[in-house]
């Protein structure tokens, strides 16, 4: 089913895109005659007229009618002879007097004649109704594929990330318009098919005027007392007799029926109803035009103006595809590396060749394929499989053979594996695929190191990860950065402070962007200590004054810390923010659990300052001494008189104590499951080592009080952690 | 009277020869000159004006001696939206005397162009009172409901008679 409904999207897709924004483009410009009508017109206040009214402030206005309409938006329009010729006149109703001419540009024409038949008559008519129809495809296979990406049709309007990739632009603004795009392919549709004969139109009802029986003396309509039984809200048209047919009669449409009266009587001759399929017709066009009303007129044309974005978009995203970054370095499949890739998104495919390049660097030869490619590989001493999961935990499409070929695999293959999988961890089937793959090797191969899983793409995970296949492989692997890309600001040191100005072994930065960069506590700085180095990262905070707060630990040499101690303050300083989306403070009102030791509080502290909403906050902090790193120390008193923080509790693993964090934690299980109890979320930042027995007693914890574990909380999102 | 002829021929149809021969060519003969009979076909050719612009909707129609509508010829666009909106005066003739026009509708017909029409109208309407009629209408510029007319006398025979809007001239024969 995904399969079929990928295809018929893409190649759609491709082959329409020109025609469809074509018309897209022309029915924007459309729409905006509507909403150009401007509110003297249209609007017009009907109240509880009646015709008669209308008609006697009319009167003497006009020299011939022939006939007078209200527009679905309440504009009055009166066709009339001036001289022999015909004029269009929008008129005020309760004065009569003409307010304007209707417009009749010819570019507007024009465009219209476009938008119908691409100028090109019945060919072209029937070309508009198929681009309609492929319109309506694309729109459902659109919702079906959005669905797979999300996980199910429950999941439609969960953890909707605003991430700025193309990809997820395309889709959720695509999944915003779906609504008002298929109601314009469909009412598009219609049109045409009406165009066609296939559906009545609105002239389809066989209508019969009557014939006045008697030829008098001709009358003003405004003398015409029955005309005061129709009220103008339901009123639409009422056609005047033709001058030269004395037998002519008034014909008086509403959206229900059409009545006729003697021109000289004002008697009603007849009436007749309108079939259900006339009124629809009619209903169809206003809508499609967006002619109901003036906001819908809008929201059709923005909705239209995504289409060509749809194009360019879906276009450069299949291309990028096919190109799927430059991997002929990577084509030997005698290599003695071998990585395989399962992917939707180009993503996955950049740590791929993050990997493949690193080990080249380091000596080896690498292949990269995608993971469909499985099959023996008698040279290779270590196979790398990455993966995501899609939808409802299946592979990716360019994965779905990997498992049944796994199991077919001769004993030439004596290389050893590692997967690593990549995924949100706010969804049930995170790692699912990854995980099978696992499972499915294990049987067969041995494993050279552990299930990796790389949650929202963090650079920081991938890093530490690099690291480890670094120490395996007893190689020196120098990564690329795979991150969204984005260009590195200046920034300004404001402020710099040392904690215990004698120890000197926490530095905090205040700094200030000079190109009003975005971000949030809890992102990452990413910071090139010189021309030859990789990235380093820090988690930040964000604080009132819109700086951008940064701890750095001085303690051990490194090089990132010992470029940031050498800044001075009013120096400028480049580096890339990261959009770290997975670590920002969770929205909504309930209770926060802050778990973090040293300068991993940092995001903490950035998150606890900017608490307006004055949610409830327990910050669970860790460091070594109380003159060393306590950073916090001077601002708990007052963060909590402001109720900006709940509860603070402090464990100091150098202090008279020899505290650690998960021993605070386990002396407050009382308060830390009501906490759990109200919908609390987690979060975690600092060491790998910490995070090991913090997570432990927090399973441990929960467990005992039947709250689930770490993995459920992660589940329902309400568990996260960045971990070093 | 093709009909009568072939039955005449089948009670024949046991008898010798040449008398099959004689009673065929017989048969042939009337039915020549029968069809000779239905080649006065009323032919009307509507010529419009060069006009920049849409395609033009319009109808040709008989007017009785009385000046009322008899009966429509030729209907040139074919969506029934704009025959209502842009024929006003014919769209509401042809309700009150409903007539199936599927066959005698056509194409709209743009500036310089122009139809011909066949009618199977009796000849002897001929200086009877009877005129044709074109209502024409170009969509966003002009509607005439009375673009064209002429009498069915003699005199106007092959005449061009010229149109007062879209139309050029309009002119028959018979």
């Amino acid at each position: 089913m995904k399969v079929t409904a990928r295809k018929l999207h893409l190649y759609l897709g491709i082959t329409a895109t020109l025609i469809l924004s074509a018309l897209a483009v022309s029915g924007f410009i459309l729409s905006t005659k509507v909403i150009t009508e401007n509110i003297d017109i249209s609007s017009q206040a009907v109240g509880d007229g009646n015709l008669l009214q209308l008609l006697k402030h009319i009167e003497g206005k006009f020299e011939e009618v022939e006939f007078i309409q209200q527009t679905p938006a309440k504009a009055f329009i009166v066709q009339h002879r001036q001289r022999g010729a015909v004029h269009k006149s929008y008129i005020d109703i309760h004065t009569g007097e003409i307010i304007s001419e209707v417009g009749t540009s010819p570019f507007y024409n024009w465009v219209q004649d476009f938008h119908r038949s691409l100028l090109m008559e019945k060919p072209g008519k029937v070309i508009v109704a198929l681009t309609a129809l492929i319109l309506l495809i694309l729109s459902i296979s659109g919702l079906i594929l959005y669905r797979s990406k999300q996980g199910g049709w429950r999941q439609l309007f969960r953890s909707i990330s605003f991430e700025p990739s193309l990809a997820n632009l395309h889709s959720i603004i695509g999944f915003i318009s779906l609504i008002p795009l298929v109601v314009i392919s469909l009412s598009g549709l219609y049109l045409s098919l009406i165009t066609f004969g296939v559906v009545p139109s609105s002239s389809a009802q066989r209508i019969t005027y009557p014939e006045s029986p008697v030829e008098l003396d001709a009358v003003l309509p405004s003398t015409l007392d029955n005309f005061k039984d129709i009220r103008l809200d339901e009123f639409r048209e009422i056609i005047y007799p033709i001058p030269e047919d004395w037998f002519d009669v008034y014909a008086v449409k509403s959206h229900q029926n059409i009545q006729f009266f003697d021109q000289f009587t004002g008697e009603q001759l007849s009436k007749q109803n309108y079939q259900p399929a006339v009124r629809w017709s009619l209903f169809v066009l206003d809508l499609h035009s967006g002619e109901i009303h003036p906001a819908l007129a809008v929201l059709f044309g923005i909705s239209s103006l995504t289409i060509p974005f749809f194009g360019v978009t879906g276009l450069i995203l299949w291309l990028r595809k096919r190109n799927n970054l430059n991997l002929k370095a990577f084509s030997n499949d005698n290599a003695d590396v071998v990585i395989l890739v399962g992917s939707e998104t180009n993503t996955t495919w950049q740590f791929s060749h993050s990997l493949g390049k690193a080990l080249v660097g380091a000596g080896h030869s690498v292949y990269i394929a995608a993971m469909n490619e499985l099959k023996d590989f008698p040279n290779a001493k270590y196979l790398f499989a990455m993966s995501a999961t899609y939808g409802d935990g299946d592979a990716p499409q360019n994965a779905n053979n990997f498992l049944s070929t796994a199991m077919t695999l001769s004993n030439q293959n004596t290389w050893q594996y590692s997967v690593i999988g990549f995924g949100d961890s706010s969804f049930d089937k995170f790692c699912h695929f990854p995980n099978q793959i696992m499972n499915t090797l294990s049987n067969r191969f041995s494993a050279f190191l552990p299930f990796c899983a790389i949650d929202k793409q963090c650079p920081i995970s991938f890093e530490k990860w690099g690291s480890t296949v670094s120490e395996v492989l007893g190689k020196e692997l120098k990564f690329d950065d795979v991150s969204i890309k984005r260009s590195r600001c200046k920034f300004k040191v404001e402020e710099k402070t040392y904690f215990n100005q004698k120890k000197k072994s926490v530095v905090r930065l205040h700094l200030k962007s000079s190109t009003k960069t975005q971000f949030n506590s809890g992102d990452l700085l990413a910071i090139k200590p010189n021309k030859g180095s990789h990235e380093r990262y820090y988690s930040i905070a964000k604080n009132d004054n819109g700086q951008l707060e940064l701890y750095v630990s001085i303690k051990r040499p490194g090089l990132g810390s010992d470029y940031l101690n050498s800044l001075k303050k009013n120096q400028t300083l480049h580096a890339r923010v990261i959009n770290n989306q997975h670590f920002h403070e969770p929205k909504g009102d309930m209770p926060l659990i802050l778990i973090g030791a040293g300068t991993g509080v940092a995001p903490f502290i950035g998150m606890i300052k900017q608490n307006h909403s004055k949610r409830v906050i327990d910050l669970y902090f860790g460091c070594q001494h109380l003159n060393c790193d306590f950073v916090i120390g001077d601002e708990i008193k007052h963060w909590k008189q402001q109720r900006l923080l709940t509860q603070c509790h402090v464990a100091f693993s150098k202090g008279q104590r020899k505290q650690y964090v998960q021993d605070s934690l386990q002396a407050q299980e009382t308060t830390f499951i009501k906490r759990i109890q109200s919908g609390a979320v987690i979060m975690i930042c600092g060491s790998q080592a910490m995070y090991e027995s913090v997570s432990s007693v927090l399973d441990e914890m929960l467990t005992r009080h039947g709250l689930g574990n770490i993995e459920t909380l992660s589940q329902q999102n309400r568990f996260h952690s960045e971990v070093y | 009277m093709i009909i009568i002829c072939f039955i005449v021929a089948e009670i024949f149809l046991g008898s010798d020869l040449m008398r099959k021969i004689i009673f065929i060519t017989l048969v042939s003969a009337v039915s020549f000159i029968t069809s000779i009979a239905d080649a006065s076909d009323l032919l009307v050719q509507v010529q419009f004006k060069n006009y920049e612009g849409e395609k033009s909707y319009s109808a040709l129609y008989l007017v009785n001696p009385n000046g009322r509508y008899e009966k429509t010829l030729w209907v040139s666009g074919d969506e029934a939206e704009w025959q209502e909106e842009g024929l006003v005066r014919w769209w509401k003739y042809q309700s009150r005397k409903p007539q199936a026009i599927d066959g005698i509708t056509g194409a709209s017909v743009g500036g310089g162009d122009r139809y011909l029409v066949h009618s199977a109208l009796d000849p002897r309407l001929i200086n009877q009172g009877y005129k044709l009629r074109v209502e024409t209408s170009v969509e966003h510029l002009e509607s005439y409901t009375m673009d064209a007319e002429v009498e069915l006398t003699t005199e106007n025979i092959g005449k061009k008679v010229d149109g007062t809007g879209w139309v050029r001239y309009i002119r028959f024969k018979w």
